[in-house]
């Protein structure tokens, strides 16, 4: 059994945050119904010229049905209404207002179905002036000051964030928030609406250094990969074709363990280097030193023969080898699926496993309306001629294949 | 707040985490969980970690551990010693849910393993957060917040072309996400516990958590077969050979720093709407007339265009962009809709007109500092349950008295236990 079967949540997520929110509730039991539009599609999928093959579409919704519906229409509004009325939790991240106009805000919802838990992100939250601009997630990382912490000391820019992780965490976040809601709902029989603002998220992320402005008034500046804390602490080009490990000792005993995996070579008994402040005062010679051993050995090499010695170190791994690496393999992060148009192909996991709970589910991505007439039969009560019917009066959308 | 309007109500915690998971515990008591973070008699190793108060290192003044440690309870407890592990087993019989973040075997090898946890309190959540997972190769490698952003090849998409693997600087990230995880793998077991009766072992690795952070790069590899490495500045548009991916740049100079902003148009219909706005936005002030009557919905074709076409026609824009202010271009952005931020530093957020008419800023009290500090809030709002700070981090075994009394110990007996370095 898994911790959310029988929760129904109605998705009409787009881009990262929805979309993911929905993709770990599924992997986690429940059932998640994506309400889609041709008209109005969630934008991922429209950044490849096939709808039904887009690699972050692919990724960002699995463990989901696609319900294909007109809004624009009063039968299709009608439909959504019942599934409304069926469903626990209601997510939405659309721009603000949008719901509204739809007719689907809370306000409404709740009319329909007075219990509901409806969780509503937006890049800005709701309220205040920002709460109708659109966002995009690498934005965010901008407006909460992450991206200004991400360069190396003398870069001309930033250089985060192609990976937008205020979603990734915002979409968990809002995990938590919706089964802390549902544990609510279970002991005093009240839903709730809940409004995430994803940049506060990422502003939380960088939490001590806020209070370092309050209180000291200091702005952080960026230092790449260095620390105050440990030396060496960066990321050293290895042999091969842009290959690096990364490396970090923070304390005299690890830099020992260190000097004596890498050789002890005599620049590494000199005063300058022989306790972490005067490291990290000469940092930059120390760093060009270290890329000196790590320049004619392999990352996986590095990173095996300073693990054995008990300094952490780790192969800066591209995306893809994620899915061959023999540790995630085994915690059982990858999992391969078959999607209809792309094949089989490997994706990440849940980032957990729960001993009590097992097989966890996953599947692959929906087709745009894909599960239209099973979910008309199955929760409308409806028959396959009256789902096509709809269809051919543009009331609803089912997949070809 | 009273008891009955609050989330995670009645679920009491034990946080024996370091840097590594100390974010897990975090998030559930801010939710409203009852978290005790045990500590090492005299303080826990992330009390060293800065920035502090006013600059001064004390453990009692570390920025980071007030920011990581929002909202619980804090006593000292050396769980290595006998005496001390029998107490820990009182308070696991009080408690819902254990997290910690030590080597995988260690609870185990001191008679706190989650088989010994579940002979105490059969229900019990023992949650684990490690670098790479309780078992597989890497189980037993030693783990930093870096080390784990390069292990899930976060870092490798990130930075500039031909250069090395960058993390976001200095700030726990790793650590971050395994946290987040953590917590909610923890409120899942709770979740499922309350409806079955069931506890259960949770087994987070960091690795894993940052894997899943990679948004697409995983399955453009899978579809494409294409490689995203250093790029962290470009939008990408994936094309299969010979074309090949598209670059165009997101993050780009401005006056007074950098903005973020989407440039394109062709089928991904919210860039076309944005950069016809921008582009009207310079036509008003006699700039970019180049782009002047420019399709971005037909023209802008990034399945075929050439990454020469691309950079020409956006070298117009990047011109315009740079003699602007980000407080300029932001404030236009928020009118016209356009997609673009300012690449804020922590003080310009701090100033955010959005979070402040959101009231996104806490003061929390610090009495024994004699003063109040500004925290980054409540991430989103909860009109039932408002999420909230529920108290300060903890000071060095701060309410050792009130927890251990209501173990059972009397005064004496505490005192007992200090002498002898238990508490």
């Amino acid at each position: 059994m898994l911790p959310l079967d029988g929760i129904k949540v109605l998705s009409f997520g787009t881009g990262g945050v929805g979309p993911d929110f929905g993709k770990v509730m599924g992997e986690l039991g429940a059932d998640v119904i994506k309400i889609e539009s041709k008209d109005n599609l969630d934008f991922m999928r429209t950044i490849g010229p096939d709808i039904n093959n887009i690699a972050g579409f692919n990724e960002a919704n699995r463990n989901k049905r696609s319900f294909g519906v007109n809004l624009k229409t009063e039968k299709g509004r009608e439909l959504v209404a019942q599934l409304v009325k069926m469903c626990d939790i209601m997510m939405e991240n659309y721009r603000g207002g949008v719901m509204k106009t739809l007719g689907l805000d809370y306000e409404n919802v709740r009319e329909i179905n007075p219990n509901i838990i409806y969780a509503s992100s937006q890049g800005f939250g709701r309220g205040g002036p920002y709460s109708e601009y659109q966002a995009y997630g690498p934005m965010l990382s901008g407006a909460s000051g992450m991206l200004s912490l991400w360069a190396q000391p003398d870069d001309p820019y930033p250089v985060g964030s192609n990976a937008p992780i205020p979603d990734h965490v915002a979409s968990k976040y809002l995990v938590v928030a919706a089964l802390a809601a549902l544990d609510y709902k279970r002991r005093t029989g009240k839903g709730q609406f809940i409004d995430m603002a994803q940049t506060e998220v990422a502003v939380g992320m960088v939490g001590e250094y806020y209070l370092d402005y309050t209180m000291n008034k200091r702005v952080p500046k960026p230092m790449g990969n260095r620390s105050l804390y440990a030396a060496p602490h960066g990321c050293y080009q290895c042999q091969g074709d842009d290959e690096w490990c990364a490396i970090t000792v923070f304390t005299d005993e690890e830099w020992k363990s260190f000097c004596e995996c890498i050789g002890s070579p005599p620049w590494t008994t000199a005063p300058r280097f022989a306790n972490f402040l005067s490291r990290l005062h000469n940092v930059d010679e120390l760093d060009k030193l270290v890329e000196e051993w790590t320049s004619t050995r392999s990352a996986m090499g590095v990173m095996n023969t300073l693990q054995a010695a008990g300094i952490p170190a780790g192969v800066a791994q591209r995306a893809p080898e994620t899915l061959t690496d023999p540790q995630l393999k085994e915690d059982g992060a990858v999992v391969e699926l078959e999607h209809p148009v792309a094949g089989k192909r490997l994706y990440p996991n849940v980032a957990f496993r729960m001993s009590g709970a097992s097989g966890f589910t996953s599947t692959p991505a929906p087709l745009l309306g894909q599960h239209t007439v099973e979910i008309c039969h199955e929760l409308l009560g409806m028959s396959a001629e009256e789902a096509n019917r709809l269809a051919d009066e543009g009331v609803l959308y089912i997949s070809d294949t | 707040m009273t008891e009955s309007n609050s989330l995670l109500e009645g679920c009491r915690i034990l946080d024996l985490t370091d840097e590594k998971g100390i974010f897990a515990g975090k998030v559930l008591g801010d939710f409203g969980a009852d978290v005790i973070k045990i500590e090492k008699p005299g303080g826990d190793p992330a009390r060293k970690i800065g920035p502090f108060y006013k600059d001064i290192e004390d453990p009692e003044k570390s920025l980071f551990w007030f920011a990581a440690n929002t909202s619980k309870r804090g006593i000292t407890l050396d769980i290595e010693t006998p005496e001390g592990q029998e107490i820990f087993k009182k308070l696991a019989k009080t408690a819902d849910i254990v997290i910690e973040s030590f080597k995988p075997g260690y609870m185990d090898s001191i008679g706190l393993g989650y088989c010994e946890l579940k002979e105490i309190k059969p229900d019990i959540i023992l949650t684990s957060i490690t670098g790479f997972g309780q078992t597989g190769p890497y189980a037993q490698y030693e783990t930093t917040d870096l080390i784990g952003t390069a292990m899930g090849g976060l870092a490798r998409i990130l930075g500039d072309l031909g250069t090395a693997p960058i993390r976001m600087g200095y700030v726990s990230q790793a650590h971050f996400h395994a946290g987040i995880q953590g917590a909610l793998g923890s409120v899942m077991a709770y979740y499922h516990r309350e409806l079955t009766g069931e506890g259960q072992q949770v087994d987070v690795s960091m690795q894993d958590a940052v894997s899943l952070t990679l948004m697409n790069a995983v399955e453009i590899f899978e579809l494409l077969g294409a490689n995203l490495v250093g790029m962290g500045q470009f939008f990408i548009s994936v094309r299969p050979e010979p074309v090949g991916i598209l670059f165009t740049r997101m993050i780009n100079p401005c006056k007074d720093g950098s903005v973020l902003y989407m440039f394109g148009g062709g089928a991904f219909g919210g860039t076309v709407d944005s950069s016809k706005e921008l582009v009207k936005w310079a036509n008003e002030e006699g700039k970019v007339l180049e782009l002047k009557d420019f399709d971005f919905a037909t023209q802008w074709d990034a399945s075929n265009m050439t990454q020469e076409e691309c950079d020409y026609y956006h070298g117009f824009m990047q011109e315009f962009v740079k003699n602007k202010t980000k407080a300029e271009l932001y404030e236009r952005a928020v009118k016209n809709r356009i997609m673009l931020a300012p690449c804020n530093t922590v003080e310009d957020v701090t100033n955010d007109a959005q979070l402040k008419a959101r009231g996104f800023w806490e003061e929390v009290e610090h009495p024994e500092l004699d003063t109040t500090i500004t925290y980054p809030g409540a991430p989103l709002k909860m009109e039932d349950t408002p999420w909230k700070i529920q108290r300060r981090a903890p000071l060095i075994g701060e309410h050792n008295q009130e927890i251990y009394e209501s173990l059972g110990f009397s005064a004496e007996e505490i005192e007992h236990l200090k002498t002898n370095g238990i508490v």
